[in-house]
Order: structure tokens, then C-alpha cells, then sequence
């Protein structure tokens, strides 16, 4: 009887502006059967502003496929729309 | 065509006995109906075609069948792969299938919903391509399609100093609706001129959502949802916006609670 926890992204979605939302499962597992599961969501902004200065958002402690999708999905017009949304709310 | 006729005993069945080269007796004992005794060259039982060379069913004494198993239960079926029970109406493509990849069941048909009928042919719900439908309803709008749990992370919107700590962050997503619990802090954001949280755990697909929250200690507020990914404050000076409030009133960490349930893109 081997008792197992990991933790992984399971899903990762990109929003309208670029906004990469990750779940990350976390399963118990006992000889690879799954006893229990659960979800945690966290959000990804395209790009992070302090004060006034814009700057790409640091996804270095991300998973590796977060990592992968954030670098497809912000294109410069990507980080551009999206700082000028967040400048004009 | 030669017949052999065995007079019986008086009680009991009929028995052929055959010894073997070690003298012991085969025996086949004779039913009491009349019968047609079969060896695996013949065609087999009509209405049953076998060209089985292994054992495929099983009945045991005490009346349990299995088929592909040694039966334990009154009806065990096995199969190590592929559809192990599947079930086909004759001129259609439709069927409904069982089987498992061994960790997980599996029912699935060949197309269409499937439905679930209770007194006598009445739809009481349907599982389809969208989801879960309820009744006769068949529309993808109405059909249930999702239910999550979890945790989430709420931040300080872009651009804003300062950070939330997120003592209780839960979520419950039925459908497009998303029922989001939180209790945590501001803290260390006093130097901002607005205040804006975002980090919500899915996309908001409807904007201007009030939200009671009540701050540590301080008044309890209204806040707006934006679709732009955060909720604030709405000033409530005339022409007042997003952008007029002072958090210069937040303590160096202001608790902040509130409950409330958007919906999702």
C-alpha cells in the first residue's frame, strides 16, 4: 500500500485578452488509484504594471507548459491590447 | 439406421457406462425426455451456432453464468478488451455499450443522447452531447455541462502596489454559474489611489455584478465585478468611477470577506 501525492496543471485556458487561467490538481493516490482530488485556480496577466511603467509578467516560477502556452498566446499585439484595456478601465 | 434400445431400471435415470483402458467407467446418464445427444462434430443445439474451442460460459451449481469467468455472481461477463458488453439494435448504427479500461467504467452508445426513462417511456433526463438535460429538454443552453470545486488565488490588479493573502478562497462552479467564498486581507496597499482585486477563477462573462464585502473592522461596501478580469470600488461621487477611490483608509492589512456567485463566459 503506497501512499502518493502530485500535483499537476490539468488545464490551462486562455481568456479573450490573454489571460492564461492554470487549475492545478492535486491527487492523493494509493497504489495509483486516486482516493482524492482536488482544484486550485490562479490567473496569468499577459503583462504587470507598477505605477506607470509596463513590463512582461514573470512566469519563470510557472509550470512548464503554463510557461509554454504564455509564450505562444502573448504576442506583442496580444500585450499591447491588453494594456490598453487595463488602461482604459 | 441402427438403433440400440436400453431397458432402464426400474427407478431412476438411464446410465451408459463405458469403460476405459484403466477399467474406469465414463458414464452418461440419459435424461428422462426424449433428446438428441450432440458431439462437437455436429452442428449444435438449433437456433445456437458454436465453433467454440475453449470454454466461453460458465454455469455453475449453484446456477450463477459467466461468460468469459468463473461466475461468482448470477450473471458475470469478461472480456481483457474492447467493448465487453454491447448491445445493438438490429437496422441502426445505435448501441449501448459496457466495458471498462480497468481503472475507469465506461457506458457510451453509438450516437444520440442517452436517456433515462422511469415510469413505463417518461424522459426524466438525458445525457447528450452537452451535457445533462432534464426532462424532454434537448437544448445545449439548458443542459448542465459542468461542476468544479476548488481553490483560487486572488491578487492585486496590475499595476497596484500592495498584495491580497488568501486565508479562504473557495469556489463552487454549477453550470455557468460561479459561486466564489472569500475571506483574506489587503495588505500594504494604502499607497494606492484605487482599489482593484483580480485573480477571479474563471472569466467573467457579465460585468457591473454587485458584491457586498465587508472590510475588517471598517464599512461594509458594494463592489463591482468588471469583465476585465477584477472588482472595485465604485465611487459613488458624481461622475465617480472605478478610478476615484482613495485607499488611504485601508490599514496596513484590512481584512476583506464577501460571498458572491457570476457567471462565466
Amino acid at each position: 500500500m503506497a501512499l502518493t501525492k502530485e500535483t499537476v496543471v490539468d488545464k490551462i485556458e486562455v481568456l479573450e485578452m490573454g489571460q492564461v487561467q492554470v487549475r492545478t490538481a492535486t491527487r492523493v493516490k494509493e497504489d495509483g488509484a486516486v482516493l482524492s482530488s482536488s482544484f486550485h485556480r490562479h490567473v496569468v496577466e499577459p503583462s504587470v504594471k507598477t505605477g506607470d511603467t509596463w513590463a512582461d509578467t514573470d512566469i519563470s516560477g510557472e509550470d512548464a507548459r503554463v510557461q509554454a502556452v504564455a509564450n505562444a498566446t502573448w504576442t506583442d499585439s496580444v500585450k499591447t491590447a491588453y494594456r490598453a484595456m487595463v488602461d482604459a478601465t | 439406421m441402427s438403433t440400440i434400445k436400453l431397458n432402464g431400471t426400474s427407478s431412476g435415470s438411464s446410465i451408459i457406462k463405458a469403460p476405459d483402458s484403466g477399467s474406469t467407467n465414463q458414464t452418461f446418464t440419459l435424461p428422462a425426455s426424449s433428446g438428441t445427444l450432440v458431439t462437437t462434430t455436429d452442428a449444435g443445439v438449433a437456433g445456437i451456432t458454436s465453433s467454440a474451442d475453449a470454454t466461453a460460459i460458465t454455469i455453475n451449481s449453484s446456477e450463477q453464468v459467466g461468460i468469459g469467468k468463473t461466475p461468482v455472481n448470477t450473471l458475470d461477463v469478461n472480456h481483457s478488451g474492447g467493448a465487453i458488453v454491447k448491445l445493438w439494435r438490429d437496422s441502426s448504427s445505435g448501441y449501448l455499450q459496457f466495458d471498462t479500461d480497468g481503472t475507469n467504467s465506461h457506458i457510451k452508445n453509438g450516437g444520440g443522447p442517452i436517456k433515462f426513462k422511469t415510469g413505463g417511456d417518461t424522459v426524466r433526463a438525458s445525457v447528450t452531447d452537452n451535457g445533462i438535460c432534464f426532462g424532454t429538454d434537448t437544448a445545449a443552453a439548458n443542459a448542465l455541462d459542468d461542476y468544479e470545486e476548488g481553490t483560487f488565488t486572488l491578487a492585486m490588479y496590475s499595476g497596484l502596489s500592495g498584495s491580497i493573502t488568501n486565508t479562504t478562497a473557495t469556489y463552487t462552479k454549477i453550470g455557468r454559474n460561479v459561486t466564489v467564498n472569500f475571506y483574506g486581507a489587503i495588505v500594504n496597499a494604502t499607497g494606492n489611489s484605487i482599489v482593484r482585486i483580480s485573480g477571479m477563477p474563471f472569466a467573467m462573462g457579465n460585468i457591473g455584478i454587485p458584491v457586498i464585502a465587508a472590510y475588517g473592522q471598517r464599512q461594509v461596501i458594494g463592489l463591482y465585478f468588471n469583465n476585465a478580469g477584477y472588482f472595485y470600488y465604485q465611487n459613488t461621487t458624481v461622475g465617480g468611477n472605478n478610478a476615484g477611490q482613495d485607499a488611504a483608509w485601508l490599514d496596513a492589512s484590512t481584512n476583506i470577506y464577501f460571498t458572491t456567485t457570476y457567471i462565466t463566459t
